[in-house]
């Protein structure tokens, strides 16, 4: 594959990947930023890596090794996931006030 | 669980675990205190085999054990006989995840690298160079620790499955068992003799495990290419030289272990009766598997980056 296709393949990869609002200072964007920028070096093989973020994209482990129901529904606290993906989701958008609030709240736990 | 199972496993692992405390005479962190340096012959103690003990008196009677069983399952007395009962198990189980990899440093003061670590010899997969077959990770003691937390994490997500007023005990006595071997080895192998020292690289051990479980557990819902980055910012540490394809092999066998541990009854974890597959066998999770996106053809839109400016 020449040179031109790998950077082609490398700014799609960039273009789909997930964007991580959480830690914006270190990102998995460097990476392949670095990548698209960076000389063919002899030691890496880049299509298997490509090949490798694709499959990442398309959630091909995920489909592949399945997590069984007891481990993504726990029996201790079934909406475990659900409440921290809805709490990722908001986290980025808090302000120091709420942040201030949900440290209060955290402090007091009701039995 | 019934009541009558999880009694009896409690009276098990009591009583397994008070003989093995007499059989196996433990060295203890005071005796590498005591010496003055490390190249004089060490004045350690000589432990003397202890006499063999004879096997516990047969349990009491059923009535009896049923009554006890009662007792220590309301949840009054479930706090004070629980935390033993979780100790012994999560040595165990922490031993398992102990065995994936370990290193070694031989000379004092050790190697050190371009950041300025520790460097070690290392055993197990992760550590293991590229000719034979492993990840070869840099022999660090963040490395180490960062593996630690990956078996333990896959252990954790099984944890949660107990029911609820078990589950924090157990996990807390995990990252306990954690926190004993890091203090060990930074007393050991990275000269750290004061304690103050060594509590300052806990707490941040202990940031670091929060850190982990969000991110492992942020992957396990968003998908591959989340789990993927969570394992490059905190095994490989965010290094730009990571290979991609061996990330996710790391994907490919978390994944397949949390489904493993999925299948585990809550009696063989209490009883530590776990294991880890081998990495190896997962290093080429899809085979051959090409992605359709190899061979798509590229859209103007695509290319967008190529002309961006890179950012300061």
């Amino acid at each position: 594959m020449s040179r031109l296709q790998i950077t082609q393949h490398y700014a799609r990869l960039l273009t789909r990947w997930p964007v991580d609002r959480i830690r914006p200072e270190n990102t998995f964007h460097k990476l392949l930023r670095s990548r698209l920028a960076a000389a063919p070096s002899g030691s890496k093989d880049e299509i298997k890596e490509i090949n490798a973020a694709y499959l990442l994209l398309d959630d091909a482990i995920a489909k592949r090794y399945p997590i069984p129901g007891n481990i993504m529904k726990p029996q201790s606290r079934p909406d475990h996931y659900i409440a921290l993906e809805k709490a990722l989701e908001e986290a980025p958008d808090r302000t120091w006030f709420d942040n201030f609030k949900t440290r209060i709240k955290g402090m007091v736990r009701m039995r | 669980m019934s009541t009558s199972t999880a009694a009896s496993t409690v009276v098990r692992s009591l009583r397994h675990q008070l003989f093995r405390q007499h059989r196996q005479p433990r060295t203890s962190l005071r005796a590498i205190h005591t010496s003055q340096s490390r190249s004089a012959t060490p004045d350690l103690p000589v432990f003397k085999a202890p006499k063999p003990i004879t096997p516990p008196p047969p349990g009491p009677s059923s009535t009896q054990s049923k009554l006890i069983a009662s007792l220590r399952d309301s949840p009054a007395l479930r706090s004070t006989t629980e935390p033993y009962v979780a100790y012994g198990a999560t040595e165990d189980l922490f031993k398992v995840c102990a065995s994936t990899c370990n290193y070694t440093i031989e000379t004092h003061p050790a190697p050190k690298n371009d950041k300025g670590e520790d460097v070690g010899q290392g055993t197990g997969w992760w550590f293991e160079t590229r000719a034979a077959g492993g990840l070869e990770l840099p022999v660090t003691f963040n490395i180490w620790a960062q593996v630690m937390f990956l078996h333990m994490y896959i252990i954790t997500t099984r944890l949660r499955a107990f029911p609820k007023e078990h589950v924090r005990i157990w996990e807390q006595n995990l990252l306990d068992h954690f926190f004993y071997a890091a203090e060990d080895r930074m007393a050991m192998y990275h000269g750290m003799a004061a304690k103050g020292v060594r509590n300052k690289y806990l707490k941040d051990f202990w940031q670091q495990w929060r850190g982990t479980l969000l991110s492992y557990d942020e992957g396990l819902v968003k998908g591959d290419a989340v789990l993927a980055a969570a394992l490059w910012r905190n095994i490989w540490q965010a290094s730009e030289d990571a290979n991609i394809a061996e990330i996710s092999a790391v994907v490919a066998y978390l994944r397949q272990e949390i489904a493993r541990m999925g299948r585990v009854t809550d009696a063989q974890v209490t009883a530590a009766a776990v294991s880890f597959g081998s990495p190896a066998e997962v290093a080429e999770p899809l085979g051959d598997t090409r992605s359709p996106w190899m061979a798509k053809a590229f859209t103007e839109g695509i290319l967008a980056p190529l002309r961006e400016e890179p950012k300061a």
